[in-house]
This record gives C-alpha cells, sequence and structure tokens, in this order.
C-alpha cells in the first residue's frame, strides 16, 4: 500500500562550498502493508521526520529541496498530487502539542479538516462524535485547546487527524514532549485503532521500549549517511531490527549479550528467561525496604562530626500558586557533589522546587539556603553566579547570532568576560560535543545541539550547582548517554547536581538519590537503588524484571554474572 | 546517482500571474487605499454644506457615512491580499506574528518599558520592511483588530486604526525596496518609525476631529484649506502631540535597540523556510 | 462553556449597530443615558445566563470621569461659540484665548457621554459573544483574514506564557532587564520560537487540508476588472460630491451603486472557494426578535432624523437650552433592552443540533 522506491531526497540550502551535503534519504525502498503498524526508529537527524513526511507530501511540495524517486501511498504518487489532495488519505499527527491548533476549540478543530473538504455540516457533526468517541475523549468536545494537557492535546491532534478517515496515520514522535502517563494513554490509544480498525499507523519515536511489542515491522535509519554506501537501513520484523541497531532499550540490550532467544520486548516475556539466571528474582519478603523516614538534617552542632556545610537546603517549604498549594512543607538537603534526581507525575512540584532553589519562585513559608547563604536576600543574578539552572525549553533562551556570542552574554551579565571565564570557550565546546560549532547561528542547531548550546551558555560560569529541568525530552539515547557522561562527569569534579525528570532509566544510571514528590509533598527520599526498585511507577525496565535494587541497569546484571 | 530537478515550489497559485490581472489588482489597490485616505481626511476636503440642519448635528453623520466607506475599502483590501494566494506559511506567519504584536501591545506589565510607548509598531515596520509591503499592511490591521478584541475596544474608530497601521507597514514595504544595508539602515527605519509616531496619531484624530469639537475651534464645511489645517493644527496640539511625540520617540529607540536582530532574524527565517510571498499586487 | 441560550452573533451584531448609530448621531444627554442604562440592563441579565462575565467597575468609572473631563475641557478651551459666556482667557493666547461659554462645556460634555456610551455597547458585546466565535461567521470571501484573526487569538496566550518564560531563562543566566539595551534577549527568542511554530502550523494546516483551491482563473479576471471598475465608480462618486455640488445627487448615486457593486462582487468571488461551515449557531426565535427590535429602532430613528431632527439630536449652539426628550424615542430606546429579555428566556433551551 505504501511504496518508496529509490528514494533520494536532499533539503534546500544544504549546499556549502559548492558541494551538496549527504542527502536525507538515500535511495530509500521499502514497501508497507495496509494494516500495519511500522515504527520507524533511528538517531537525532537521521531521517525519521523526513521519510515521515514524505507519506503525505509535505516532502517535497512544502519544503522543496531535491528529490528523486518515487513514494506512492495507496496508488497516490506523492509528487504528483499536493498535500491538501494527500489529506483524506493520509492523516499526520506532529511532535509538538503546541503549535499544532488553528482554533480555539476540540470541536472546531477536528472539524477544520472536514471544513476544507466541504463536507456538509450534518456529517461534520457526526465524524466529529465519532471520531471523539474513539479516543476517549468525548467529554473534552467543548473546552478550549489550551486548557489542556499535552496527552489531551495530542489525543486531540490524532483526532483532527483521523476525522478525515484516512487509509495511513502517519505520527511524528507524538510522546516526545510528555511525560509518561500521557505518552501511554496516546500509544495505547494507537495500538486499539490499528487493532480494533485496523488503521495503517506509520510512528516515529524514541522510546522503543514502549512500543515495539506493538509494532508489526521496524524501520530502522542509521543516520547520515557517509560515502555513497553507507550504513544501510534495517527493516523487518522488530526483533531482528533491535538485534541489529546499535542502541536500543535496556531489557533488549540484556537479551542481546545474553543470548536470549527469541528477544524479550517486554517485562513478561523478560520474565521467561529469569529461571536460567543466577539469583533468579527477589521475592517481595527478600526486597528491602525503602527508609521513608524524613531525612535528618544535621547541624552539626557539637556532635562530634565535623559536617561539610550542605550544597542545597530546604526547610519547611511551602508555596501555593494562586491558591492551589504547589509545595508543601518540603524538606531537603543535599551534600556537594550528590546526583540527585527528583521524581513525580506531571504537576507533583518538581519544576516549583527547583525554581525555588534558583530564586525564580520564592517560598510563602520556610527558607531555601544554597552554599549555606539564604537565598531570601539574594537576586536571582547572584544565586545564579553559584547556580545553573537549564530550564525546561532550553530553545527559548538563544537569540543571539553565533554560540560565541551567547556564552559571552551570560559572562557579560556576570561581569566576566571570554578571557577571563572560568572555563576556556573551545574545552567546554569540546567536552558537549559541540566543537567548531562557536561560529554557528544556535538556532540552526538540531535539538539535542541545541540543548547542549543551552548547557553551554549557561555552565559557562562553572557553577558549583546544576539544576536540571527534563534534559532528556525528545533525546535519542545516544544524546542521552552523551549527556550522562558529561554530567557523571562534572559531578566527578565535586559539582552538585539536582534534575527533575521522568526518565527512570537515567535515573537509574546516573542519580545516586532520588526524591519522589507527590502533590507538593515529598514522599520518599533515600538512595537512588532503594527507591527505584521498591517504586511501581518509577522502576526501570530491569527494576521491574529483577525487583533487586542490585540490578537496575544492564551493567549491574552483567556484573553479577 | 542523478538528481532530478527540483520540483515546483508550493506558493499556492501556481506561478507568477499575468501582467492583466495583476494591473487590474493594483488599479484596484490604489483607488481603495486612494478612497480611503480621502474618506479619513473628509474634513480638509468636504466643502459642500451638508443638507439641513446645524454643522454639529452632522459631524455625527459624516462619521457614520465616512466611516463605512473606509470599512468597505478596508473589506476590499483584506480580501484582496488574503483571498488570492491560499498560502498556509503565510496565514500562519502573519497569525503568529499578530499574535506576538497582540501580546507586547497588551503586555506592559512584564517588561519595564517607559510610558507613552506603543511597542506594536516596530513589528510593523520591520515585517513591512523585509517582507514587503502586502504583509506589512496586513500585520498592522490584523493587529488593531485582533487587539482590539481582546481589550474589548471594537467601535467606530477600529477600521481607522486599522487602515493607519496597515499604511504604516504599507509604506516600510515601500521603504524596503530601497536596498540599504548597515547602519543606514536603521537609520532611516529610525527617522521612519519617527515620522510614523506623529503622522499616525495625527491621522488618526482627523475623522473624529468634527466630532469632539464643534463651533469655531472645529472643522466648518466652507473653510479655506489654510483656515482648516490652522484649527486642526490647534486640536492635534492640545490632544494627541504629546502622546504621538512620546510614541515617535519610543519607535526610534525600539528601531535603536531591537532593528538589527529583530530583522537579521526575520530575513534568516524567510531564508531557512522557503517563505515564499506569492506576489499579488504589481510591485508589491 | 456551552452554547444553550446564546443568542446568534449577528443578533448582538444587530443590537450593538443599532444602539451605537443612535449614540453617534444623538447627542441628547437623555437619550445617551437612557441607551446607556439600556446597555446596563442587557449587561445584567447577561451576567444572570453565565456567571463569569466579569466588569471592572472601578476601572471603567475611571475611564468614563477621563473621558467626560478632557472632551469637556478640550471644548470649552477650543471653542469659543455660544453666547452663555462663563469667564474670559486673554486673548493674546494662542487657540485657548477668547471667551470661554457654557455652550462648549455642554457639548464637549455631550460628545463625552456618546463616547461612553459607544464603550460600553462594546463591553457588553464583549462580554456576550467571544471574538473567536465571531471570527467563525464572516463571508466567504473573509475567510483567510478571519482565520489569520483566529489563529492570532489562539495563539496570543501561548506566546505570554512564552515571553514568562523566556525572562525567567534569561533571567537564570543573570540578566536583568533594567532599559532598553536589555530588550533583544526577549524579545528576539519571542519572535524567533514564534516564527518556528507559525511554521509547525502551517504544515499542520497542510496536512489536514488546508489550500483548496479558490475560484478558476476566467471567474478570477472577471473579478478583477468587475472590482476595478466599481472602485474606479466609488472614487469618482466621491470626488464629484466633493468638488461639484451641482452633481451632488448624481455623485451619491454612483457612490450608493458602486459601493454595492464592491460587496456583491467580494461575495460573489467568496463563493468559488468550496468550503463548508461547522457548528452554525442555529437563527432561533429569539435572534430574530432582537434583530427585529433593533431594526425597528433604526428605522424610528431614520424618519425621525430626516423629518424632524430637532426632536433627535440635541445642538447646544448657539444657546444651552434644556435637551428635549421626545417620548416616541425613549420608548424606541426601549426596544434596546430586547436582548436582556431574550437572554433570560433563552437560558436552559436547548439549541437545535449541537448533538446529532
Amino acid at each position: 500500500m505504501i511504496h518508496f522506491e529509490h528514494v533520494t531526497y536532499g533539503y534546500p540550502d544544504t549546499e556549502r562550498d559548492g558541494a551538496h551535503a549527504p542527502p536525507t534519504l538515500a535511495d530509500l525502498s521499502l514497501h508497507i502493508s495496509e494494516g500495519e503498524l511500522v515504527v520507524v526508529a533511528g538517531p537525532s537527524g537521521s531521517g525519521k521526520s523526513t521519510l515521515l513526511r514524505c507519506l503525505n507530501g509535505l516532502v517535497p511540495h512544502f519544503y522543496g529541496g531535491r528529490f528523486a524517486g518515487h513514494v506512492r501511498v495507496a496508488g497516490l504518487d506523492t509528487c504528483v498530487h499536493e498535500p491538501r489532495d494527500l489529506a483524506a488519505t493520509v492523516g499526520f499527527v506532529f511532535q509538538d502539542p503546541e503549535s499544532q491548533f488553528v482554533t480555539g476549540r476540540v470541536a472546531d478543530e477536528i472539524a477544520f479538516g472536514l471544513e476544507n473538504f466541504n463536507v456538509p455540516p450534518t456529517t461534520i457533526r457526526l465524524r466529529v462524535e465519532e471520531v471523539l468517541d474513539q479516543l476517549g475523549i468525548a467529554a473534552l468536545r467543548d473546552r478550549p485547546v489550551h486548557t489542556l494537557s499535552g496527552g489531551e492535546k495530542q489525543r486531540v491532534a490524532i483526532a483532527a487527524a483521523l476525522a478525515l478517515r484516512p487509509r495511513v496515520l502517519v505520527l511524528d514522535e507524538p510522546t516526545s514532549q510528555l511525560d509518561p502517563e500521557a505518552a501511554e494513554e496516546v500509544l495505547t490509544a494507537l495500538q486499539r485503532l490499528n487493532a480494533d480498525l485496523g488503521l495503517t499507523i506509520v510512528l516515529a519515536e524514541h522510546r522503543l521500549e514502549r512500543v515495539a511489542q506493538f509494532a508489526d515491522r521496524m524501520v530502522y535509519l542509521p543516520g547520515p549517511v557517509v560515502g555513497a554506501h553507507g550504513h544501510a537501513p534495517l527493516l523487518g520484523p522488530p526483533r531482528q531490527v533491535l538485534r541489529h541497531a546499535p542502541l536500543v532499550p535496556p531489557l533488549v540490550e540484556l537479551g542481546r549479550r545474553l543470548g536470549w532467544e527469541p528477544l524479550p520486548l517486554t517485562i513478561k516475556e523478560g520474565r521467561a528467561f529469569l529461571s536460567g539466571l543466577p539469583g533468579g528474582r527477589r521475592t517481595e519478603d527478600g526486597g528491602q525496604k525503602i527508609d521513608l523516614s524524613p531525612p535528618l538534617i544535621r547541624e552539626g552542632k557539637g556532635e562530634g562530626c565535623v559536617q561539610r556545610p550542605f550544597a542545597i537546603e530546604l526547610e519547611g517549604v511551602s508555596f501555593a500558586y494562586n491558591g492551589h498549594p504547589a509545595l508543601r512543607d518540603v524538606s531537603l538537603a543535599v551534600q556537594p557533589g550528590e546526583f540527585v534526581a527528583i521524581m513525580g507525575r506531571n504537576g507533583s512540584g518538581k519544576t516549583t522546587l527547583l525554581k525555588h532553589i534558583i530564586g525564580l519562585l520564592r517560598p510563602d513559608r520556610g527558607r531555601v539556603r544554597v552554599m549555606g547563604q539564604d537565598t531570601q536576600a539574594l537576586s536571582v543574578a547572584d544565586i545564579a553566579r553559584q547556580v545553573g539552572y537549564v530550564p525546561q525549553n532550553p530553545g527559548l533562551l538563544l537569540f543571539a547570532d553565533s554560540l560565541r556570542d551567547e556564552l559571552r552574554f551570560t559572562l557579560a551579565n556576570h561581569g566576566l568576560s571570554l578571557a577571563t571565564a572560568p572555563i576556556g570557550l573551545e574545552a567546554l565546546l569540546a567536552r558537549l560535543g559541540l566543537a567548531g560549532l562557536a561560529d554557528t547561528y544556535p538556532r540552526d542547531l538540531s535539538v539535542g545541539q541545541r540543548q547542549r548550546a543551552a548547557l553551554a551558555a549557561i555552565l559557562i560560569t562553572r557553577p558549583a550547582v546544576i539544576l536540571l529541568d527534563e534534559p532528556t525530552r525528545g533525546l535519542d539515547y545516544a544524546a542521552k548517554a552523551e549527556l550522562v557522561a558529561l554530567l557523571k562527569g562534572w559531578q566527578a569534579e565535586g559539582c552538585t547536581i539536582l534534575m527533575a525528570t521522568h526518565d527512570v532509566e537515567l535515573v537509574a544510571r546516573a542519580a545516586d538519590r532520588v526524591v519522589l514528590l507527590s502533590a507538593g509533598q515529598v514522599v520518599a527520599d533515600g538512595p537512588a537503588r532503594t527507591v527505584l526498585t521498591d517504586s511501581l511507577s518509577f522502576a526501570p525496565q530491569l527494576g521491574k524484571l529483577f525487583g533487586d535494587p542490585a540490578r537496575l541497569t544492564v551493567e549491574d546484571v552483567l556484573a553479577t554474572l | 546517482m542523478s538528481w532530478r530537478p527540483s520540483k515546483r515550489r508550493t506558493t499556492g497559485d501556481g506561478g507568477r500571474t499575468a501582467f492583466i490581472p495583476r494591473l487590474l489588482s493594483a488599479i484596484t489597490f490604489a483607488l481603495t487605499n486612494l478612497i480611503g485616505l480621502v474618506a479619513y481626511l473628509y474634513p480638509f476636503w468636504l466643502p459642500v454644506r451638508l443638507a439641513g440642519g446645524e454643522t454639529s448635528g452632522h459631524a455625527g453623520d459624516a462619521l457614520l457615512v465616512f466611516g463605512l466607506l473606509v470599512s468597505l475599502c478596508l473589506l476590499v483590501l483584506l480580501a484582496e491580499m488574503t483571498g488570492g494566494a491560499v498560502n498556509a506559511k503565510v496565514i500562519a506567519v502573519l497569525g503568529v506574528l499578530t499574535a506576538v504584536n497582540t501580546v507586547a501591545r497588551l503586555a506592559d506589565n512584564i517588561v519595564q518599558l517607559p510610558g507613552g510607548f506603543s511597542p506594536i509598531f516596530l513589528l510593523i515596520i520591520l515585517v513591512g520592511y523585509a517582507y514587503g509591503a502586502r504583509l506589512g499592511f496586513l500585520l498592522g490591521a490584523f493587529t488593531m483588530m485582533v487587539s482590539a478584541f481582546l481589550l474589548a475596544g471594537v467601535g467606530p474608530w477600529l477600521p481607522y486604526q486599522m487602515f493607519a497601521a496597515g499604511w504604516v507597514g504599507l509604506t516600510a514595504g515601500g521603504l524596503g525596496r530601497l536596498g540599504l544595508r548597515g547602519r543606514a539602515e536603521i537609520v532611516a527605519l529610525a527617522v521612519f518609525g519617527l515620522i510614523w509616531g506623529f503622522l499616525y496619531g495625527a491621522i488618526t484624530n482627523v475623522y473624529f476631529w468634527p466630532f469632539v469639537i464643534a463651533e469655531g475651534g472645529s472643522w466648518e464645511p466652507g473653510l479655506g484649506l489654510g483656515e482648516t489645517l490652522r484649527r486642526y493644527a490647534g486640536f492635534y496640539l492640545a490632544t494627541s502631540l504629546w502622546w504621538d511625540a512620546m510614541a515617535a520617540v519610543g519607535n526610534v529607540a525600539l528601531v535603536i535597540a531591537l532593528g538589527r536582530p529583530l530583522l537579521s532574524a526575520l530575513r534568516r527565517f524567510r531564508r531557512r523556510f522557503q517563505f515564499e510571498i506569492a506576489p499579488e499586487l504589481v510591485g508589491v | 462553556m456551552g452554547q444553550t441560550g446564546r443568542l446568534h452573533p449577528g443578533a448582538w451584531l444587530a443590537w450593538a449597530g443599532a444602539a451605537g448609530v443612535a449614540a453617534l448621531l444623538t447627542r441628547n444627554p437623555l437619550y445617551l443615558t437612557l441607551i446607556g442604562l439600556a446597555a446596563g440592563v442587557v449587561w445584567a441579565a447577561q451576567r444572570q445566563a453565565d456567571k463569569t462575565a466579569f466588569l471592572n467597575g472601578r476601572g471603567l468609572a475611571r475611564l468614563v470621569a477621563t473621558v467626560l473631563a478632557f472632551s469637556t475641557a478640550l471644548n470649552m478651551l477650543f471653542s469659543h461659540s455660544g453666547r452663555t459666556v462663563l469667564f474670559y482667557l486673554p486673548s493674546g493666547l494662542p487657540y485657548i484665548g477668547g471667551p470661554v461659554t457654557l455652550e462648549a462645556g455642554v457639548y464637549g460634555l455631550t460628545t463625552g457621554l456618546a463616547i461612553v456610551t459607544l464603550l460600553i455597547i462594546v463591553i457588553v458585546v464583549n462580554a456576550a459573544v467571544e471574538p473567536a466565535e465571531m471570527l467563525r461567521y464572516l463571508p466567504g470571501f473573509l475567510y483567510s483574514a478571519g482565520l489569520v484573526a483566529t489563529i492570532a487569538l489562539t495563539f496570543a496566550p501561548q506566546i505570554r506564557r512564552a515571553l514568562l518564560e523566556i525572562r525567567e531563562a534569561q533571567q537564570v543566566r543573570g540578566h536583568r532587564p533594567r532599559g532598553l539595551r536589555d530588550l533583544p534577549p526577549l524579545v528576539v527568542p519571542l519572535i524567533t520560537t514564534g516564527l518556528e511554530n507559525a511554521i509547525g502550523l502551517a504544515e499542520a494546516m497542510t496536512a489536514r487540508g488546508f489550500g483548496q483551491t479558490a475560484l478558476q482563473p476566467a471567474h478570477a479576471l472577471r473579478l478583477r476588472v468587475g472590482l476595478a471598475l466599481a472602485s474606479l465608480g466609488l472614487f469618482l462618486g466621491l470626488m464629484a460630491y466633493g468638488f461639484r455640488t451641482a452633481l451632488a445627487p448624481f455623485a451619491l448615486g454612483l457612490v450608493s451603486i458602486s459601493g454595492a457593486a464592491l460587496v456583491g462582487l467580494l461575495w460573489w468571488g467568496g463563493q468559488g472557494a468550496r468550503r463548508s461551515r461547522y457548528r452554525q449557531h442555529p437563527w432561533r426565535r429569539a435572534d430574530t426578535f432582537v434583530a427585529g427590535a433593533s431594526a425597528i429602532f433604526l428605522a424610528v430613528l431614520a424618519v425621525l432624523y430626516r423629518l424632524a431632527p430637532a426632536q433627535l439630536v440635541y445642538d447646544p449652539y448657539p444657546r444651552a437650552l434644556l435637551p428635549p426628550f421626545a417620548p416616541l424615542v425613549g420608548s424606541a430606546i426601549v426596544l434596546l433592552t430586547a436582548p436582556a429579555v431574550k437572554a433570560k428566556k433563552g437560558k436552559g433551551a436547548e439549541t437545535v443540533g449541537d448533538k446529532p
């Protein structure tokens, strides 16, 4: 039903020094049958988005560029037909829930596509109701779009695409901006659509552990082609592709290393192999208990032991937004050099907590101390000298003409210059994998690079404490690994790191300590291993499999063998 | 492997339009703008004593009639400019830029700006300058309309405001065709902002003038142009000169502070996203 | 918020138009006050039906006082006609020198009152109909324009949030926005992020079929010829009216015909774009009632204006007398409370066709 025949494509404006940059897609051929659920995987910049946009004609019509080969969807050639004609056959859902909506209300939004095709109003009404029921969002019909959560917005976007009764639904990383619960909702809905309606679904996704078990087939795009015959894309059933793909979920990685056949994609499948391992699975009774007692705030008053001053200290902090309590009597003490992960559902107060430390918010009650100093008397700029805060959308920071100017700006704010910076510009960029990009326009960088550019802009002042708010949103496995290596390197040099995140695998690999927040209160605070093992919703894959705090990552397991 | 030549671009209208349709559009465009301007400035040229009644009684009358005329011209212009090449990129960009400008108009509490500034003209001028007269006009008109909706400031003054703000963008497009660069560009834009700071206030007061004042201070049909000008000058001095001076100075300051980075951002964006503005009107 | 019990935006427009025209034409403070009261009644009824309507009472009072004071002072200082002199300013002063008369003051007051009444009408309509809703009822030839405005309204809250986030992000880098020089780090990312979002939006629109063809080329040419001719006619008519008094009736005719032609041509052009409209708010009896009341009101006004303008329009010059009060006009103004009546009755009634 979908045929790619020797498709080669390069975006416009990629000519530098007279030579064409390597094309984004090179001689790609593949077929997708009706009713399949296909997952497209690969690192950032590998051409996943491009491939998907070939399906509904956005490539090449919307973007221009150079296109060779044929793409046929349900018999329609995408070069010949404009995207607006293909829209009735191919529905598309984009990555960013914020910038997909034209109108203000859910029902109007769903009707937008139907209006474009001059469908009579009575039919529109029917289809809108139908599609709202299909996705279980009938209650949201009259809600203004900007009041919805991320997961609800994406489901509305799917509904809007489905309203035209397309034969193929294409989704470009629909869950990358969402938290895990919302991602679950969306992916479950998709799986149901595929299973119940037989809708052909093509989906690009980083979090393979969530989708691999539903996929009929997987396409793995390896990345920029090196030379004329570089690495070829991998196509086939998920297990086959995952066997050879470079970066995969921990369970699959473990299965590969230990030669498990067939490769387990879910925890359930993994359990079957446990009997073959020494140690098996720890039973509930043998499991360690989490220490839920509140952390002791050591004052160090004449008890004979000399305590280092805490890097960060919160004492009974409470804060309310417009009457809604966001933090309730939170107390926390972080030693210098610790790597603490702050986890919790959306809205549990993680960002609020971080903002209190950097001084963007002031507590209604309680005190915040950074490096021993009370933040009450300090301004944000003063605190920023010691504390680096990387916000959720780091792309919003970047405004200068070059990366160098960005760094210069931060330094100038603190009264420094490139010459007197605590870290050398070149050294910092090299460490962040941005070597040689000092003079590029920051907005021309890829998502992962932009994130690291924002990191550079904040960390050029070598703060002693680093706060990160959801740093791994939209990053692929490789970029995440690099980030972990970077942070651990800094931690080894004495930095204190606090990271608010949903990414459990990352926390399992990197963090020393985990603080769980729920509705503004600390519900768990202890060593990472214990907290992660004993929690149902915040356990990494291998944690769920083994139930053993000593075996949370692939390295842990391999070490015990 | 060999490359095929690039596919046709999406401009929505399939390519360049022929000469005659463009000429016709240009005629309509020029005439509707002229009619709008003329209707705007009616106190200066309407010599005929209106039928019956006293002068002051018909001030509201004239306001209504010319208001309808101005609205009609505005409708024609909006329809012409937005109805032809239905290009999703242009519509989306216009919509978002209007949103940004509207937030600017209402966001005095977020960023501290010295009072009297009207931050909306900066973007209208820059967009007209970088993207052409058509988009400049549309951004001006839509900014006024959408911010009026949000401020509950819709009224008979709205079509006039939309037209005047549109002209700011339109003329900025003309300035853009001079092909200036570098410092000359910023200076030209600053002077432009200064002039329009005063001009905007001056022309948006004209239509309201006979309504607000009557008899002796005001417009009377049958007076010579000189006397009318003199009287209007007095009215202007009293009402908005001070306010407009602040706006004019504000424009200059904003252009100097933000002109270069914003222009470079706008131009980069156009290049990067193949942002084609299909010309609907000759020379625009 | 549901759609039940609300009046059609068209009905509100008719009401606002009628009330607005009245406020502009008559300067009679008695009538103006009555119109203002009628609007107030409508607002109160609206408030009952929809609890979320909000009015900044103190802000409004301040605005009213400012407008009235300013207008009165302006007139008293600049307009020196009128028979009842209050006091004299030294003649040497430019513009403001000369007698300060009561008539000027009264005129200023009535002007201010008219402006205030207009504002009240706008506030009431704004509370009743959401702007995004109104934009859905634009005729076909304004669809794209309406879409731009809708997108702007949809994105405004997002942009605002982005501005706050940007400010925080830059604060964290030590940025202290004190003067104009500190604006680029705040404004530039806002614009670039906004533009990038716009491209995303354009993609989403295209992916849902936006951009269906408009008029056929042959028709398009005919349309352009028509528009050019009609605007030429309008222009010539206007010039003739202005400069050749003898031709006045002919000129007015030309103006009207050209104007009508323009509207008709635009309408015809808009038909070409095939696009259906969802969620049309059904036009019900309540809407006819309100529109009808407004139309009758306008008719009464028009007739009076032609035949007996002195009863309707109040002119303080040359001598300020007490404003007249014609019971006919007073009772006509009562018609303006039509929406209040219908809003109450409409609450809780079902809408036709909102559910299948």
